[in-house]
């Protein structure tokens, strides 16, 4: 018997203010892949995230982890079962300071002790070192770079199966784009599973094993791994109009 | 023309110390209507009718309490930490039933609806303690018992600087708790972004059903702390909930130092009205709300976090 996908999305149909912004979109994760979701903007990667963690009604379909269906449960029950994430608009909180930050994807859950998160923070701390420096200022005075591996370290924190990061190159300098894309290899590494929405087509083919093509909210293609993604036949379409 | 008697050292140290007394009062009657709004989006009209409720409890708590002890500290336990408990367990209540639906709805009609509420807690209290003003009985009135100090050639009353005394510990303990707990940094998360604080496994209900019941616990704290000075009547109500609208409108919504500097400015500005123009002095707490309004809409400290 084969084992239940790590993470399944199968089918799922959202409806926002009488539009249907998600038709029918399946997508299966498996432990330790990382896969692209790719789509031009407004193409429903953020709302199929969004959907994923519970901030959307689902008129059909169903979310799986690990075969456990999550699609009635609270959106705080995401974490619990090993799902991260990082928005594409970093939703810090401003006021409070970095560590603070990162710690509390750890606090809804009693089975985490500070101890534990130490340890979390050493691993974190491990693929974005820079971090070291800012822990204690708040998190509304950093760069947009700075903010951005605060989101990604923050949806680390809570020791995630699969973690999916929303537009985690966007906005940056190429240098920054680069040691960031250097921090998605080490957490590639550590064995997580990774969903990454991208809208550059080159980011995309650059960190993902393989992909899906979103248009419009519908998945259009996948790209198995070993394709290229860059060449992609519906990706030139979308993006180039060939 | 000012008499001298107006100007005088007494006279002026005796109405800052009531203007202190006031702003703790308002404190009491304010500071959760702000946080509830700054941290869970409800403007909940309703709040400071809590401190008349609180009035009202203490009142009837201390008048059939005597044949049980009269000792001061008893008393003031009563006053400080049984009737704000009790109003925390029936916020509870209420905010599970009641106020649930409004935290969806826009801020106009969370307005409209929480004016119902003051209606509704208005005629339990007539329902339960009639219209007609009650006081505490002499016997067990901790303010009459304390009686007072001379300070600086100013009676000053023992009860009241009592009753500074546990706002000052709340202001305190309230930005302690907010700095420097979890449940506090996660307000101040909710206050920016509800959703990502859920999207975190946080459990947001419970956090804001602690937060809403603390709130109106203050308030009816305030009203607890209050009524030993004076009398519970109907419109304690009334008047706190405009007083508070007030409060916040200068302090700036969802700021716990708005409050507490508002709470100052009005108290001060009610005790010194009392002494000059008493036919005015709220007419000028009110004028001041409009120049507020007119120069910075968002209040005095209303564009800062809850603690900032």
């Amino acid at each position: 018997m084969s084992q239940a996908p790590l993470l399944e999305i199968e089918d799922i149909t959202v409806t926002l203010d009488k539009a249907t912004v998600l038709e029918d979109v399946s997508i299966r994760i498996e432990p330790g892949e990382t896969v692209a979701l790719i789509g031009r903007n407004g193409a429903g990667k953020t709302t199929t995230f969004r959907t994923v963690m519970g901030q959307t009604s689902i008129q059909n379909g169903s979310i799986r982890v690990r075969g456990t269906d999550l699609t009635d449960q609270p959106s705080r029950s995401r974490i619990q079962h090993g799902i991260g994430f990082a928005p594409e608009d970093r939703r810090l909180f401003t006021t409070l300071t970095v560590e603070d930050n990162i710690q509390m994807s750890t606090w809804g859950s009693d089975s985490i002790s500070d101890e534990e998160f130490q340890t979390r923070r050493e691993q974190i701390l491990d693929i974005f070192p820079e971090m070291e420096e800012f822990l204690d200022r708040p998190a509304g005075q950093l760069s947009g770079g700075e903010q951005k591996m605060v989101t990604v370290g923050r949806a680390l924190a809570s020791d995630p199966d699969i973690v999916l990061l929303d537009e985690p190159f966007e906005g940056l300098a190429p240098s920054v784009r680069e040691r960031f894309r250097e921090g998605v290899e080490r957490i590639k590494d550590l064995g997580i599973s990774i969903v990454v929405a991208e809208s550059n087509v080159r980011h995309a083919g650059e960190i993902a094993d393989r992909g899906y093509v979103i248009e419009r909210g519908e998945i259009v293609t996948s790209i198995d791994e070993g394709e290229p993604i860059v060449d992609n036949t519906e990706i030139k379409r979308i993006f180039e109009g060939s | 023309m000012i008499p001298e008697t107006l100007l005088g050292q007494p006279f002026v140290l005796g109405h800052t110390f009531n203007g202190l007394y006031f702003a703790a009062l308002l404190f009491f009657a304010s500071v959760g209507l702000t946080l509830v709004f700054g941290i869970l989006n409800l403007l909940n009209m309703a709040h400071a009718a809590f401190y008349g409720l609180g009035a009202y409890i203490a009142v009837w708590t201390l008048n059939n309490i005597g044949d049980i002890t009269t000792t001061m500290v008893a008393l003031l336990l009563v006053l400080v930490i049984v009737i704000p408990l009790a109003v925390f367990v029936l916020a509870a209540a209420l905010d599970k039933t009641v106020f649930a639906p409004l935290y969806e709805i826009e801020p106009v009609y969370q307005l409209l609806a929480t004016f119902g509420v003051i209606l509704m807690l208005d005629d339990i209290i007539k329902y339960l303690w009639g219209a007609t003003p009650i006081s505490v009985d002499a016997a067990t009135n901790p303010s009459r018992q304390l009686g007072t100090i001379d300070l600086l050639g100013s009676s000053v009353s023992v009860y009241r600087s009592f009753v500074i005394l546990i706002a000052v510990c709340c202001a305190v303990g309230l930005y302690l708790m907010f700095v420097k707990t979890k449940i506090g940094k996660i307000s101040q998360a909710m206050s920016e972004d509800y959703e990502m604080v859920q999207m975190l496994g946080i459990n947001v209900t419970r956090v804001r059903v602690l937060i809403f019941s603390l709130s109106i616990a203050i308030a009816a704290l305030g009203g607890a702390l209050f009524v030993p000075f004076a009398v519970a009547t109907p419109a304690v109500t009334l008047e706190y909930v405009l007083l508070s609208f007030a409060v916040i409108v200068i302090g700036g919504l969802g700021s716990l130092k708005g409050v507490v500097v508002a709470s100052l400015i009005i108290g001060m500005v009610r005790s010194f009205g009392i002494a000059y123009v008493p036919a005015i002095e709220l007419a000028i707490v009110f004028a001041l709300m409009v120049v507020v309004i007119i120069a910075k809409p968002e209040g005095l400290f209303g564009d800062e976090g809850v603690v900032e």
